[in-house]
């Protein structure tokens, strides 16, 4: 039986069904989604907590991940995706009719689960996002380098080597160039999509006590496939079956007493 | 100017291979990181893709200029002829003047090789236009396999 510790006890856990709406960064409310006739995500209905780091878990499949990108609207991307019900980012409805997307994009981050850096230098990728907000100005744009970098604990290991190209960097490192890229325009919310898994276990260490940092500055949600990640590093977990949200609460609950049976026999690795 | 569109509708097809060929070599991945930071479908395609295409752009030009280089018979049909006393492109303004006539290596050598009276006296000029074109051309296509061989080095990381 695989025993699972949640390691981090967050003082002022928060009643997840009751958020008020200051502390809330994101709502789903009655989220549906269909690959064209597959339904993939049913009635998902959750409040995401600011300033906290929410992981996404459950078996591969389950629809974690789309769950995710419906967060940042990456699924529009295919075309027989459709979705249905509201997902509110400050009190708005992101798929209302007239939202801008890319301005929807600048404000909630994602990395994805193999590093993409651009093929430019490191300081080009960085500032890729200021740049198409029109920032040229050579100071302010050092600045953002320097303060991102440092962000993702990465300016010690490339300060002197900013002009190279990102591809000279190795898998870890490049991992957090790209968070360095994504939270240099400064989003609300980050999200991450299995953002170790590609990744070495040392690399995996240095990226997971980063997210703890993060989320003093940024709302951040995971999809882990791994749930000793999942209790290491989160506030709240929410476990997920086969596109449905089965059990949502704070780390320590679900893993120690969870409510649902599901949820029990996946954290306690009766199926993976 | 009509001779150049037939040209340029003749070539049209090895300009697309190559391009579609370099588009297909980027992947998705970068797209969908440049649109989760904001960037639109064109920023992402002018910032991104259009610079990683570029050098399998231009192979496909050059590649088309080196076809259309030895396409004589549309351009006999079009309007090339023996001798002109001025050049299409000079100094003057607007510097291609498309209504002037223009001559060609490949329709020259058919001339001076099989219209000329004294067929035996023309050989060597023959041969040496042949010489030139065939210079030319090869020369084209090296330039085009050296620009593919610099973008495989640049982007070659990204083939994992």
């Amino acid at each position: 039986m695989i025993s699972v510790t949640p390691t981090n006890t967050q003082a002022g856990s928060f009643d997840l069904a009751n958020l008020s709406a200051a502390d809330t960064a994101l709502e789903i409310q009655n989220l549906n989604l269909h690959y064209g006739e597959a339904q993939a995500l049913y009635d998902i209905s959750m409040k995401i907590p600011k300033n906290r780091v929410t992981a996404f878990i459950g078996p591969s499949g389950c629809g974690k991940s789309t769950l995710l990108r419906c967060i940042n609207r990456m699924n529009d991307l295919v075309e027989i995706c459709k979705v249905s019900g509201e997902i509110r980012l400050h009190e708005q409805n992101i798929y209302a009719k007239n939202i801008d997307v890319a301005a929807l994009r600048r404000q909630v981050g994602m990395v994805f689960q193999r590093p993409n850096p651009f093929p430019k230098s490191i300081y080009e990728n960085v500032v890729y996002g200021m740049r198409l907000q029109g920032v040229n100005d050579r100071r302010r744009l050092d600045e953002v380098v320097e303060r991102s970098l440092k962000g993702a604990a990465l300016w010690d290991e490339v300060k002197d080597r900013l002009n190279e190209s990102a591809f000279g960097l190795s898998g870890g490192q490049q991992q957090r160039l790209v968070i360095a890229r994504a939270i240099a325009i400064e989003p609300e919310v980050l999200l991450l999509d299995e953002p170790t898994s590609a990744l070495d276990p040392i690399s995996t260490l240095t990226i997971e006590e980063l997210i703890t940092e993060l989320k003093e500055q940024f709302t951040v949600v995971i999809v882990t496939h791994n749930m000793q990640q999942a209790a290491r590093v989160s506030d709240q977990t929410a476990f997920m079956y086969m596109g449905k949200l089965i059990e949502y609460a704070d780390t320590n609950t679900l893993f120690t007493t969870p409510q649902k049976k599901q949820t029990e026999d996946y954290i306690t690795g009766r199926y993976g | 100017m009509w001779s150049a569109i037939t040209l340029a509708i003749l070539t049209l097809p090895v300009v697309i291979v190559s391009t579609e060929e370099g588009l297909s070599r980027i992947p998705s991945t970068l797209r969908e990181g440049s649109l989760a930071l904001g960037a639109t479908k064109a920023e992402t395609l002018w910032r991104i893709i259009l610079p990683m295409a570029s050098p399998a752009i231009m192979t496909g030009l050059i590649l088309a200029v080196a076809r259309a280089a030895g396409e004589v018979a549309p351009l006999m049909l079009v309007g090339v002829v023996k001798s002109a006393p001025m050049l299409p492109v000079d100094g003057n303004f607007p510097y291609f003047h498309l209504d002037r006539k223009f001559m060609h290596l490949g329709f020259h050598i058919y001339d001076v090789g099989f219209q000329s009276p004294n067929v035996e006296a023309a050989r060597p000029l023959v041969y040496a236009t042949s010489f030139l074109l065939v210079t030319v051309i090869v020369g084209l296509n090296l330039t085009a396999i050296s620009v593919r061989n610099h973008l495989r080095e640049k982007y070659r990381s990204l083939e994992h």
